[in-house]
């Protein structure tokens, strides 16, 4: 392990360099060898920490827009008030702890104040700006040095002053401070705690769970990663994996957003993809580890999904106006930062827009802080299946992965009108095209709305009434033979003879008709089978091969006999009616199945 | 008019009368056979420009003739089906004692080839009978099946073919939806009439001269007001239909016409009125043809133009 003095730094120029002096760091910081302690330094700093917690973070937005080639950091406080500005070149997206916002851009590291943003101290420093942690006196800060490998760790007091520089060959996370104290999370498994004062390590949290982040929120201080631990009087079991650590229900969701990035990995000034599929949650300050609200939401570009903390079940889709690129959770709801530079608060319990306020421009990234800020939720009374099929039905092809996600959500709903949605968006020309395959797969395998089905089979393709789609026969068919649902039958054989019903729903239509279909389809059955039984079409086999199924069924041996033995039908088809004997008499006709569900 | 006379005259400008029995024709086997416009008389006689002419009813074939071609119709060799059938259609209407045979080979099904061939043949028997065996037909899978289906059954007519045509109004098939408006014109199908405006509405040119063909005074006038939202191209054929028919439409209808083209003052519309005015039935209305006159030689028109043969041409 490397541990390299505040002064070595510009010599070796592996590290940071900064224009004055602090102190040098002591002790076996970082230490691989380091012998577990079974949680009891880290207990001992928590117990000497829990008189003192770390004050509330700045309720802030803080968004990087270009302006007449400047770069501009606008921050919006979220209680109110103007958007401030400050124009300052950035390598890395800034970054926003406590009650100051960090950047650094054109080997000049600064920070502002995040209520009013006013400069507060800036240094000259080589490499780039991973995350910072703020206790409202002093700011840590994770720089990527300039080779791009290790860590430059500087503390620094809102005066400016550097108490703490620290240089390591390891990836340092996402920082934080309480007090004398810097949490340095550290090869994804340990937090290192620095001792701001004398320079050693005063103690080493081990985690069970891989962590890269520390953080405080409400007064409490959290290990994150791919988990979310609190630091209270479990944090000694961390090493047990029984410390007060809280995960997200396993879920697959479009875009695999994480919750916490990477706290090692420096972030681009202008958002990304990636920060478009993201996660928000707040883990609770006090109790059992949870999420506040028992809500998590996930974005999706401009699609934000609200879930159940603990099943994971969906609770709520809320549509923005823009691609949402930035952040946070807050007690009763979520705060969520988009490109046009809107911010908005979502209510946790229905995801209804509860408050708005904007940066006053585009933004090309944002960064939201919420710590202690309320805002009064509003009622919504779009129930769940409107929400879905308001995403569902955009055709937006860049919201096609979520679309598919939330199709499947709506597919479970049981309400009939869930039936009637999935027939809207399985049906040609309404829902969005790259959806529609799912939308039909989700249809036939509804158990429930058959009176919206049977609504649906009334409607045939009509040139003059405008009617150029014919509605998704195939699946719908499917569905009410699942159902047992009998008054099909007329409404099927209508659609079978009508050449607008495509071939594969042709085949659903014949397939359903063997269930369902009654000695009053018989005519229209034998027409169909008279029509097509000469035709040499390989698509059309299985169609009539249900059809003369179903004659037979139904006593009407006759045309099936002589079809066996006339020259007149396809090949293909003789032979299989004569495998599947059609042209028997059934020793006992079935009856038609009864109607409604079985 | 004979059926062989609309063909004649089909050669020159469509009429409307004309383009609907020429589609007959073509559904029999283009063969001239005046009983086939014999039993059309109920329903396609209204747009012929002239009253037809009483036709000889040759005799029907001989019931030995028919017993044979039945067997043949009924066999299994489908080269000697189709030389059957080929024979039934030369003799048209005289072999209307083979349409049941000819309709069960539809109703039992066969190969597209036979089914096809019982199609034309039951056209050119024209027995109204036949409509219910090819009304399926006009919904077939196959585009060749439904269009000959539809040709078929306007020359066998009937309710059942009225309302498979009106069905085939509503079709995504646009030869099919063309078919159907000119049947159901060819047909005087006054109940489409409904459809038929529809149609127009919904871009089929052929409802123009359909509706042109059946309308009663008060659809004429309906047809009327399409002019300036419809194309003077589609309303055109219906338009000469108005002015052509026979028996005429009330004479203040037809007069309102002329007015109406004349009105356009378009070349286009001069053209319209000379047109009618070349074709106008001997038997036709005295001012209406004044009217035609009239407004030709009134209406501005360059040099290129077709001159002011007035109205002296009429049908023979």
């Amino acid at each position: 392990m490397k541990r390299l003095a505040l002064l070595l730094g510009p010599l070796l120029a592996l590290g940071a360099a900064l224009s004055c002096g602090g102190g040098q760091t002591q002790g076996s910081v970082f230490d691989p060898l380091w012998a577990n302690d079974d949680g009891k330094g880290i207990a001992a700093i928590q117990r000497q920490l829990a008189p003192a917690p770390p004050p509330r973070g700045v309720d802030v937005a803080v968004g990087v827009a270009q302006e007449g080639g400047r770069t501009l950091i606008v921050g919006a406080p979220l209680r109110g008030g103007e958007p401030w500005t400050y124009a300052h070149a950035l390598d890395a997206r800034p970054a926003v702890a406590g009650s100051v916002v960090v950047g650094l851009g054109r080997r000049e590291l600064f920070a502002l104040d995040a209520a009013k943003g006013k400069l507060l101290w800036k240094r000259s420093v080589q490499g780039r700006l991973r995350a910072a942690g703020d206790d409202g006196r002093t700011t840590v800060i994770s720089l990527e040095p300039r080779t791009g490998r290790g860590s430059v760790i500087l503390a620094i007091t809102h005066d400016g002053e550097v108490l703490r520089q620290i240089e390591d060959d390891q990836d340092i996370g996402a920082p934080a401070v309480v007090g004398r104290y810097a949490f340095l999370p550290w090869q994804g498994q340990y937090v290192t705690v620095l001792d701001l004062l004398h320079g050693g390590e005063a103690a080493r949290a081990l985690l069970r769970t891989e962590v890269s982040h520390a953080f405080s929120i409400g007064g409490a201080l959290f290990f994150g990663g791919a988990a979310v631990t609190r630091v209270d009087d479990k944090i000694r079991l961390g090493g047990q994996g029984r410390a007060t650590t809280v995960t997200l229900p396993a879920r697959e969701l479009p875009g695999n957003p994480r919750w916490l990035n990477p706290g090692t990995e420096v972030f681009p000034a202008r958002a990304t993809a990636l920060d478009k599929t993201h996660i928000y949650a707040r883990p609770t300050v006090t109790g059992p580890a949870g999420l506040a609200d028992d809500r998590f939401i996930a974005t999706y570009f401009r699609v934000v999904t609200g879930f159940d903390a603990r099943s994971g079940k969906l609770a709520w889709v809320t549509l923005g106006d823009a691609d949402i690129i930035g952040g946070a959770a807050y007690e009763g709801g979520f705060v969520l930062c988009d490109e046009r530079g809107d911010v908005t608060f979502l209510d946790a319990a229905h995801g209804a827009p509860s408050a708005r306020l904007s940066l006053g421009r585009p933004v090309r990234s944002c960064v939201v802080q919420a710590d202690g800020i309320k805002v009064p939720p509003l009622p919504r009374k779009e129930p769940l299946l409107r929400q879905l099929e308001r995403v569902v039905s955009l055709p937006d092809a860049e919201l096609v992965a979520i679309q598919r996600f939330l199709l499947q959500e709506l597919s479970a709903l049981p309400d009939d009108e869930a039936t009637a949605t999935l027939i809207q968006l399985a049906s040609q020309g309404r829902g969005a095209p790259a959806l529609m395959d799912a939308a039909r797969a989700a249809l036939a395998e509804r158990r429930s709305g058959a009176r919206f089905l049977l609504a649906a089979l009334e409607r045939r393709y009509d040139y003059l009434a405008s009617v150029v789609h014919p509605p998704p026969v195939g699946p719908i068919a499917a569905a009410l033979a699942a159902m047992k649902e009998s008054k099909a039958a007329p409404l099927l054989v209508a659609h079978l003879l009508d050449p607008a019903t495509s071939l594969s729903d042709l085949v659903q239509v014949a397939e359903a008709l063997a269930a369902l279909a009654g000695p009053a389809e018989v005519p229209a059955l034998r027409t169909f089978f008279a029509m097509y039984r000469g035709m040499d079409d390989a698509s059309l086999l299985p169609v009539l091969v249900h059809v003369a199924a179903t004659l037979r069924r139904l006593g009407a041996v006759e045309i099936l006999s002589r079809a066996v033995t006339d020259p007149w039908t396809a090949d293909a088809l003789r032979d299989r009616l004569t495998a599947l004997d059609t042209t028997a008499q059934p020793s006992r006709p079935s009856p038609r199945p009864p109607s409604g569900p079985p | 008019m004979s059926v062989l006379d609309l063909r004649r005259e089909n050669v020159g400008r469509a009429r409307p009368a004309a383009f609907a029995l020429a589609l007959v024709l073509s559904a029999a086997s283009l063969t001239p056979i005046s009983g086939a416009s014999a039993a059309m008389a109920p329903s396609a006689g209204k747009p012929k420009a002239r009253p037809a002419q009483p036709a000889k009813r040759p005799p029907p074939l001989p019931a030995a003739e028919v017993a044979a071609l039945q067997q043949r119709i009924q066999g299994r060799d489908a080269e000697d089906i189709q030389a059957a059938l080929a024979t039934v259609r030369s003799a048209g209407p005289t072999a209307a004692a083979l349409a049941p045979a000819i309709e069960q080979l539809l109703r039992r099904g066969a190969t597209l080839p036979l089914l096809r061939a019982a199609m034309k043949t039951l056209g050119a028997l024209a027995q109204t009978s036949s409509s219910a065996a090819l009304a399926p037909y006009v919904r077939h899978r196959v585009e060749e099946l439904r269009h000959e289906a539809a040709r078929a059954i306007v020359t066998t007519g009937g309710p059942d073919a009225v309302a498979a045509l009106r069905e085939a109004l509503h079709a995504g098939d646009a030869t099919l939806r063309g078919l159907a408006a000119t049947g159901l014109g060819a047909m005087n199908a006054r109940d489409a009439l409904p459809d038929l405006f529809e149609a127009l509405d919904r871009g089929v040119p052929q409802a123009a001269s359909a509706i042109g063909l059946v309308c009663d005074p008060a659809a004429c006038q309906k047809l009327l007001g399409k002019l300036g939202t419809i194309s003077f191209d589609v309303m055109a054929s219906g338009l000469e239909a108005l002015l052509l028919r026979s028996p005429p439409l009330p004479e203040a209808v037809q007069l309102e016409v002329v007015q109406r083209v004349r009105n356009l003052a378009t070349p286009d519309a001069r053209r319209l009125l000379l047109d009618v005015g070349s074709h106008f039935p001997a038997d036709g209305q005295a001012r209406v043809r004044a009217a035609v006159e009239a407004a030709t030689a009134a209406m501005p028109h360059n040099d290129d133009d077709p001159p002011n043969t007035g109205a002296g041409e009429a049908r023979p």
